[in-house]
């Protein structure tokens, strides 16, 4: 695609994307990299808050404009602007601190359970902005499922936890329908059918967290967030959620933080790098297709993380 | 992936989102639950009231009330001065369970003041396990103490008629009938008044109040209402349920002002149970789209349920102890009815028991020790069945 520096060879070499699952997204630059490293860098991220990063071809199912998070007085998150396609998976990488989580509990209003917590700007979704405060958090958190870096299945039986999110939406229809569907999309299915009633904490940890994923496609989200959903997980029970993400993002938008640049690289069609400065207030650094972050960064605090120079 | 998408298609005629009837339910229970909080500030506000305004003019500036009168006024200051005292105490790290606190020194005192070892023992006894002071004594002298008990017991038992007797003045005839369905009676409503109270006050507190300095005043008065001693609650009742409310020397009467007894013990209880709830299990709840209403119903109460009920017990096993405030709200000392309807007047165990004790006949005396005896079965059961509760109903996080 872009003509490979010394920062693509690097990066390349660390990590293996197939072209083929990838669509083609010829993106304008407007100069070549080297050309925006230097001195200056800073004041060019100043002036770019609140202009988009990037401009998409895929669908658009999140527009983030200037999103700001405050925790009390301390800003958590500095003006993030940029566009989460639809139906792909986007993630989130950075290092600890940076925001990632934040970020992505503003996607569905989990920080409005923070007292202290505060959003400006902007996220559309169909055409209307999340933060505003007439929009109902409740109808959000259907429409936009959770999945949370600890597998936190509820102390009921299998089924149960399935079921518990369409009973409380008041779900009429056929509830053990519902229940297998969203069991066999999440990959669960063949390993829990003759024990629906056992007790989810029964279940090994890569189970639970499939479990979870289940729970939350079974109340119909457009879009599932996951919060670094496989750091707790043993190599195998990863790859599996890995292979979910991949096949639960032809039907969902899917937008996951991970520390782990490589499933980044292995899942993600989209990254977003964030990183904290001193005052340990995150921004978005770069925003782009997976491929051309990983291989030909244009920013330097990009390619120094992904090549592991940061900590 | 399959194929069948026939439940998962997104059909709005399936999903009906009753945000409206959620919003009213959850209305409803927060206006219960404030009600709750407001009942109890009403009730530290009616003890200031009873207690400082009342009793300081007695205690300070009306010498035409009688001699008794101020020495109980005086008696009061005295408890209150020494329940601060245990409360600082406490503060300060020291330990004063069982023999050392107040109602154990009661205890104490009792016994030395008695000659009559058949009755003070077992109440003794029967004080320090409600205090739960044997709880670092391990488990065999527990076993001993209950097989003692339970051989005295069948001993005093063996004449069958003092179960289903009345009172009576004769001492073979007198029986524990009356006292025993009082007791029931009474406990049965102040379970029933206090801990959907109880528990409404303690949710509305752990999930709905916001902090700030009200909130947090609310929470230091029921931790300091739990230590208050429950003649006070005796004179608060007889004012308010007795007197204002006119329901008499009824068995209301005397449930409610029990509800008021407990009451900060449970809701206390129940806020540590629903703390101990993981956060993980909110956020998962929150996350499926429940509101707070249903995030409480369905996610948090099934887990803090057995901590709550545990408390309830225990608060209840105190309550079922509680002579003072029974006898200030005037529960009847000599029975031969039962009480029929919420109205009516009635006696309980502990007043039984200090009118037998009260009598010079030995006999009487004997059988007040049986009364004991009962009385610390009673306390036994409603202890265990809190413990085998809370084993039973403990979830594996």
């Amino acid at each position: 695609m872009a003509e490979p520096g010394t920062s693509g060879q690097k990066a390349g070499g660390v990590v293996t994307i197939a072209p083929d699952e990838r669509p083609d997204l010829e993106t304008p630059r407007d100069e070549p990299a080297a050309e925006r490293r230097g001195s200056d860098l800073f004041e060019e991220i100043e002036d770019a808050r609140g202009a988009v990063r990037h401009e998409l071809d895929a669908e658009i199912a999140l527009e983030l404009r200037g999103l700001s998070v405050f925790y009390g007085s301390f800003m958590a998150l500095d003006s993030v602007s940029f566009d989460v396609p639809k139906q792909e998976v986007t993630a989130l990488i950075g290092p600890s601190g940076c925001g990632k989580s934040t970020l992505l509990r503003c996607f569905n209003r989990m920080n409005d359970l923070i007292p202290t917590a505060r959003m400006e700007g902007s996220i559309m979704f169909e055409g209307r902005n999340l933060l505003d405060a007439g929009i109902d958090s409740v109808g959000i958190r259907r429409r936009i499922g959770m999945v949370f870096q600890k597998p936190n299945p509820f102390p009921k039986s299998i089924f149960a936890n399935v079921a518990f999110g369409p009973k409380i939406n008041g779900y009429k229809g056929d509830m053990p329908a519902l229940v297998e569907e969203s069991l066999r999309r999440a990959a669960l299915w063949d390993e829990v059918k003759d024990d629906l009633d056992k007790s989810a904490l029964a279940l090994s940890g890569g189970q639970q967290q499939r479990l979870c994923i289940a729970r939350a496609i079974a109340v119909q989200p457009e879009i599932i967030l996951m919060d670094e959903p496989a750091s707790a997980l043993d190599p195998v029970a990863t790859l599996k959620i890995e292979d979910l993400m991949r096949e639960l993002a032809e039907d969902y938008t899917i937008i996951v933080v991970t520390h782990n640049m490589q499933q980044a690289a292995r899942v993600s069609s989209y990254t977003a790098f964030l990183l904290a400065g001193e005052e340990r207030t995150g921004r978005l650094v770069e925003f782009g297709p997976t491929q051309e972050i990983f291989t030909n960064p244009t920013d330097r605090r990009t390619e120094d993380y992904i090549t592991g120079r940061y900590g | 992936m399959s194929g069948s998408e026939l439940a998962l298609a997104r059909d709005e005629a399936v999903w009906h989102p009753r945000l409206r009837a959620r919003k009213i339910t959850g209305a409803v229970f927060v206006g219960l639950c404030v009600l709750s909080v407001a009942l109890g500030v009403a009730m530290l506000a009616a003890l200031v009231i009873d207690v400082s305004l009342d009793g300081a003019a007695r205690l300070f500036s009306a010498p035409e009330f009688s001699p008794s009168a101020r020495y109980s006024g005086y008696a009061l200051a005295v408890i209150a001065v020494l329940v601060l005292l245990f409360r600082l105490l406490e503060r300060r790290g020291v330990r004063l369970d069982g023999a050392l606190h107040p109602a154990g020194l009661g205890a104490l005192t009792t016994v030395g003041l008695s000659r009559q070892l058949p009755f003070a023992l077992p109440w003794w006894v029967a004080t320090t396990i409600a205090l739960r002071i044997p709880r670092a004594l391990g488990r065999l002298p527990w076993i001993v103490l209950a097989m003692l008990l339970l051989t005295w017991a069948v001993y005093l038992f063996l004449d069958q008629t003092f179960l289903t007797s009345f009172a009576s003045r004769i001492p073979d005839r007198a029986g524990i009938y009356a006292p025993l369905i009082g007791t029931l009676y009474m406990m049965a409503i102040t379970a029933a008044v206090a801990f959907p109270l109880g528990v409404g006050a303690a949710i509305y507190l752990e999930e709905y109040a916001r902090q700030n300095w009200f909130s947090k005043m609310i929470q230091i008065n029921i931790a300091n209402l739990a230590g208050v001693p429950s003649i006070v609650y005796g004179l608060l009742g007889l004012q308010l349920f007795v007197r204002a409310m006119e329901l008499e020397r009824s068995v209301l009467a005397g449930a409610l002002t029990m509800a008021l007894l407990v009451m900060p013990i449970i809701i206390v209880s129940a806020q540590e149970a629903l703390r101990a709830v993981p956060p993980s299990m909110r956020e998962g709840a929150y996350a499926l789209g429940a509101t707070r209403w249903q995030v409480v119903w369905s996610s948090v109460l099934p887990f803090a349920f057995g901590g709550t009920l545990t408390g309830t017990i225990l608060a209840l096993s105190r309550a079922i102890g509680e002579t003072a405030p029974i006898l200030v709200i005037g529960g009847l000392t000599f029975i031969a009815f039962l009480p029929e309807s919420p109205t009516d007047s009635f006696t309980i165990l502990p007043i039984q028991i200090f009118n037998w004790v009260s009598r010079p006949q030995e006999d009487f005396q004997l059988i007040a020790a049986a009364g004991i005896i009962l009385l610390l079965l009673v306390l036994l059961l409603m202890n265990s069945a809190a413990i085998i509760l809370r084993q039973r109903t403990r979830v594996r996080w």
